[in-house]
């Protein structure tokens, strides 16, 4: 299988004393696997996460998205393997404006791909109903949903939009422990649809859920390694 | 680190595994009669989910014409009223005023100095008024750039519709700015007759393309500065 996204010799350097650096000789990442990055605070997981969003062109070394070389990716491509390529979930806000869920993901539709208004309502629907968001809850606006809902919202986004790659930022912390499985639940069900998921997160108790968990270390992989996931309300897998 | 990624474990067999995603989905054309109708929406709909931020801008720039064009006629007012005073004295009424040391030809040229300084300002005020509310308005969309660029969207693409936003909100209000500053003068001129307020169509004329101008520019160089200068991470 390929993978679709691929990094070597990444590093980026930040100034500070000491100044710290990123280092990444080696990284594969592949769909249908749900990956979770994690270290302590500082140790480069949201940089190497904006850097995979193609948020940043990375300073040094090769980053293939999708099977592009973005680095020699004039600025417009960039966007456009962006747009249509990833779904990024920031933390905080999770990156949904003050809309409807279903409005929310008509307009990414509309904007990018120029779906109609059915069509949009019809996708986004569906990408929701996946996300397992209660259909009374698809027209309320984003401000008046809970924690939980914004990240259902957030993930029927990736349903919706079919961007082969998902990717969060730490997006669990602000969730309570119940919620949070679930959220984790639907990450597993969307790379099982052929999705990559990369989530990054700072829950080591939630580490066995994940099909693999890289984690950094001082700008480091420290380690690498894939797992067969705990399942809940399914026997567990094997691999 | 082996610069070797360690040998991995395949992936567990679940039953419902679905085929690998791999292909990114493609941008829509922007070309043809569909641009127009696309671009329409997307800007009314800036306008529309936000009523009282475009509102205001609709507001603000409609009273800063309608003041600009209130002082310009007032001025314009003034220095007709004093020439016609100074003109329909008698003869011997300005023989004598010559003889006093008055200078009929510098009071008007003041006049007009002055008349024309109110007019710059004028026009100054309401293009710096339109400018700033442009500014605020454009500033406070930081996060909703940020959101639109990381969805795949050009640097391009964001200014188009900050302009075309600040262009539909600039004309109206700049349209009802006239229309009320006309209003408000023959307002002024039906209560005090002493005081004829005439607004100069000329002057008149220079306000709007003067204030929608600053406003396209202010709105155009903070886009740029969006979306060129910031990362797309901190606007999130």
């Amino acid at each position: 299988m390929r993978p679709t996204l691929v990094v070597r010799g990444l590093t980026q350097t930040f100034g500070g004393n000491p100044p710290f650096t990123l280092s990444i000789p080696w990284l594969e990442l592949f769909p249908g696997e749900l990956t979770y990055i994690g270290g302590p605070s500082g140790s480069g997981k949201s940089t190497l996460i904006k850097l995979l969003a193609l948020e940043t062109r990375p300073p040094a070394g090769d980053l293939w998205t999708l099977d592009r070389h973005i680095n020699s990716l004039p600025d417009h491509q960039r966007d456009d393997l962006r747009g249509g390529g990833i779904t990024y979930i920031p933390q905080g806000d999770l990156g949904l404006v003050d809309q409807p869920p279903v409005e929310i993901i008509r307009r990414l539709l509309f904007d990018y791909e120029g779906v109609d208004f059915a069509e949009g309502t019809r996708r986004a629907e569906y990408g929701l109903a996946r996300a397992k968001l209660p259909p009374e809850r698809f027209y309320t606006r984003v401000k008046l949903l809970s924690g939980g809902e914004k990240a259902r919202v957030a993930i029927g986004k990736a349903y919706a939009a079919e961007r082969p790659i998902c990717l969060a930022d730490e997006i669990l912390p602000a969730l309570d422990e119940e919620t949070r499985m679930d959220i984790v639940d639907l990450f597993q069900e969307l790379a099982e649809d052929g999705f990559t998921v990369v989530i990054v997160a700072h829950q080591p108790n939630l580490r066995n859920r994940f099909h693999r968990v890289v984690e950094l270390d001082r700008g480091q992989i420290r380690s690498d390694q894939r797992y067969a996931p705990v399942v809940r309300g399914r026997p567990q897998a094997t691999p | 680190m082996s610069p070797k990624q360690p040998p991995l474990l395949p992936l567990p067999a679940t039953g419902r595994r679905q085929p690998p995603r791999t292909v990114p989905k493609q941008r829509a054309a922007r070309s043809g009669s569909g641009a127009v109708s696309y671009w329409w929406y997307r800007v009314w709909r800036n306008i529309r989910d936000q009523p009282w931020r475009s509102l205001s801008i609709v507001i603000a720039v409609l009273v800063g014409i309608a003041i600009a064009i209130a002082i310009i006629a007032a001025s314009n007012g003034i220095e007709h009223k004093i020439n016609e005073l100074l003109q329909t004295n008698s003869p011997d009424e300005s023989q004598s005023l010559r003889r006093a040391g008055v200078n009929l030809d510098d009071i008007q040229a003041v006049l007009s100095t002055t008349r024309d300084l109110l007019t710059k300002l004028a026009i100054g005020f309401t293009a710096a008024l339109v400018g700033l509310v442009t500014w605020v308005n454009t500033s406070q969309r930081r996060r909703a750039i940020g959101i639109s660029m990381q969805q795949g969207q050009h640097r391009e693409e964001v200014i188009v519709e900050l302009l075309g936003e600040s262009l539909i909100l600039c004309s109206i209000g700049g349209i009802l700015g006239v229309v009320t500053g006309n209003a408000l003068c023959a307002f002024v001129n039906h209560e005090s007759p002493l005081l004829p307020m005439q607004p100069g169509v000329g002057d008149v004329l220079a306000i709007f393309p003067a204030t929608t101008l600053l406003a396209f520019a202010v709105t155009a160089v903070i886009a740029f500065i969006f979306s060129r200068f910031v990362d797309v991470a901190p606007a999130l």
